[in-house]
């Protein structure tokens, strides 16, 4: 059957599974055929029903936090969001470690697009080859498409500015078409593009070069990856560069629905955390307390050992959990909770917004619950 | 990757013949090519060449991985980002919808499919390093970005 891969945010839709997974990256054979977490009450195997009742009791007239959502469905995140909306929750996911709302605001553009026509790729902060494995033999680099007809040999130019050479800036830097920027500082290399629009002298040499070859072509792009969503503390600058090039900006965020849920949090609340008993954003300074303070926390498929910082995942481990997950988790393993096994997001149908904006329809395959269904459930219960 | 001489050295220099071939370095070349097997030498087995065997196996076993166009494939080292499937001009030409543009390919036999995660090899008989009119195209290993692809002659 063909699915929609769901381990990043490209959500590669040519995946075949039958007795092999073909055409998946490492990441996505690990989503599809990786070990199945069970549901269980602290530790010991239960039925869904069961669970459910265990967890509903568990959040009634308790503080809870919601946390997760980047890996599940938009219609799981909106029923996540009603729940908090109903128990006086507060929700967060990762989006606190990102200053992501300002660049979302500006000029995008569709991967197909960029596939087609597109010529300069400039990965800052970014390195696709660990976040999503087949962004550049899917839409950016490989390619021969549109009028992109010689692909990467001659009709795609790869700029990879980093702080330590990544496996992407390899390919840029062993190819004629591609270059690597060495940087320690984000702003120096905004700052140096903009010098060197004006005619000054500039830090980092190689932005000449750069900027001769966004001369070359409309359609070119700045895939903004963690690096620099989290280094930049406000995009003012960035936004100027890019008036001053007319370059698209597409975020690398690497969580299959991350966009998903910054859209959905912006759209309903206007923040990306929101603590729903005092009515308010979460801003990142209240987000130690948040953890600290909240009874029970709800995780809807995400394992914050592996992704949150020691300092607040290790609050969570003290906490009351309830998991709602697909795979096996570090946290499920470690702590005495609430598990609740669901499908995995390929099988279990619905909506995820990939990196670019782009709505992407899943189609169900499985009759297991979703996450989706299992939150109507705690809801309705 | 050893040479021809690095194995010469190593093998009984007798030009015995038993192995089809008129010369110990005739030998040590289609050894590294892959013509001939280690085994092939008869006087190599005898007691006394115990430790140098062991040796020449050691350096045969790089070349022995290869295949026929002494392709090496490490699969502990790819991570399936397809950026070898989508670059080589083979599969461009024969899946110009599917693999040219960038999606898994499609054709029944291509010469490297994505499974299971992690490169395969289907199919070597379409690769350009193939048979008798073959070009030394190193495309695929160009684009890896983690060294999981390498060719025996630049070892």
């Amino acid at each position: 059957m063909r699915v929609v891969c769901t381990a990043c945010s490209c959500l590669c839709d040519d995946v075949l599974v039958k007795d092999k997974v073909y055409h998946a990256c490492r990441k996505g054979f690990k989503l599809i055929k990786g070990e199945r977490e069970e549901t269980s009450i602290n530790g010991e195997k239960s039925s869904l029903e069961e669970s459910i009742k265990v967890a509903r009791d568990l959040i009634d007239g308790k503080k809870l936090l919601i946390f997760g959502l980047d890996n599940t469905t938009c219609e799981a995140q909106e029923v996540a969001l009603k729940i908090a909306k109903d128990f006086e929750a507060t929700i967060l996911d990762h989006s606190f470690i990102y200053n992501i709302q300002e660049f979302l605001k500006l000029p995008s553009i569709k991967l197909e697009k960029f596939r087609d026509e597109g010529y300069v790729s400039i990965f800052w902060g970014s390195n696709p080859h660990n976040s999503m494995p087949r962004l550049l033999s899917r839409f950016i680099y490989y390619p021969r498409s549109g009028k992109r007809q010689k692909g990467y040999e001659e009709d795609r130019f790869l700029v990879v500015a980093d702080l330590r050479k990544s496996e992407t800036a390899k390919i840029a830097e062993k190819s004629k078409s591609g270059l690597f920027i060495k940087i320690d500082n984000d702003y120096e290399l905004i700052k140096s593009f903009i010098r060197v629009i004006e005619g000054k002298a500039c830090k980092y040499l190689e932005v000449a070069k750069v900027l001769k070859e966004l001369e070359k072509a409309e359609i070119n792009a700045i895939f903004g990856g963690g690096g620099l969503l989290r280094n930049l503390k406000d995009a003012k600058l960035f936004k100027e560069l890019i008036e001053k090039t007319g370059v698209y900006f597409v975020p690398t965020l690497n969580k299959a629905n991350h966009r998903g849920y910054i859209e959905m949090m912006i759209k309903k609340t206007g923040f990306l955390a929101y603590d729903f008993k005092e009515d308010t954003n979460l801003s990142k300074d209240k987000i130690l307390n948040a953890f600290k303070d909240c009874d029970v926390a709800l995780i809807v498929a995400s394992d914050p050992l592996r992704t949150l910082p020691y300092e607040l995942s290790k609050i969570l481990t003290e906490k009351k959990l309830i998991i709602i997950n697909s795979l096996k988790s570090i946290i499920a393993k470690i702590t005495k909770s609430v598990v609740i096994s669901t499908e995995i997001s390929p099988f279990s149908g619905g909506s995820m917004i990939r990196c670019d904006g782009v709505k992407v329809q899943i189609e169900r395959q499985s009759e297991k619950v979703s996450d989706l269904d299992v939150l109507k459930m705690l809801m309705e219960v | 990757m050893p040479n021809p001489m690095e194995i010469y050295k190593l093998l009984p220099k007798t030009n015995c013949g038993k192995c089809g071939e008129k010369t110990c370095m005739s030998f040590a070349f289609k050894l590294l090519n892959g013509e001939k097997k280690l085994e092939d030498c008869k006087p190599l087995y005898s007691k006394e060449y115990d430790v140098i065997r062991k040796k020449l196996e050691e350096l045969i076993s790089i070349v022995e991985k290869a295949k026929e166009t002494g392709l090496i494939i490490n699969e502990e080292l790819c991570i399936g980002c397809a950026n070898c499937v989508v670059s080589c001009p083979v599969h461009v030409e024969k899946d110009p919808k599917n693999a040219g543009i960038g999606r898994g390919i499609e054709i029944d036999e291509p010469i490297l499919r994505i499974e299971n995660g992690v490169v395969v090899v289907i199919n070597l008989s379409l690769c350009r390093r193939y048979g008798k009119n073959r070009t030394l195209c190193v495309i695929c290993r160009e684009n890896c970005p983690t060294d999981a692809i390498a060719f025996v002659e630049e070892l």
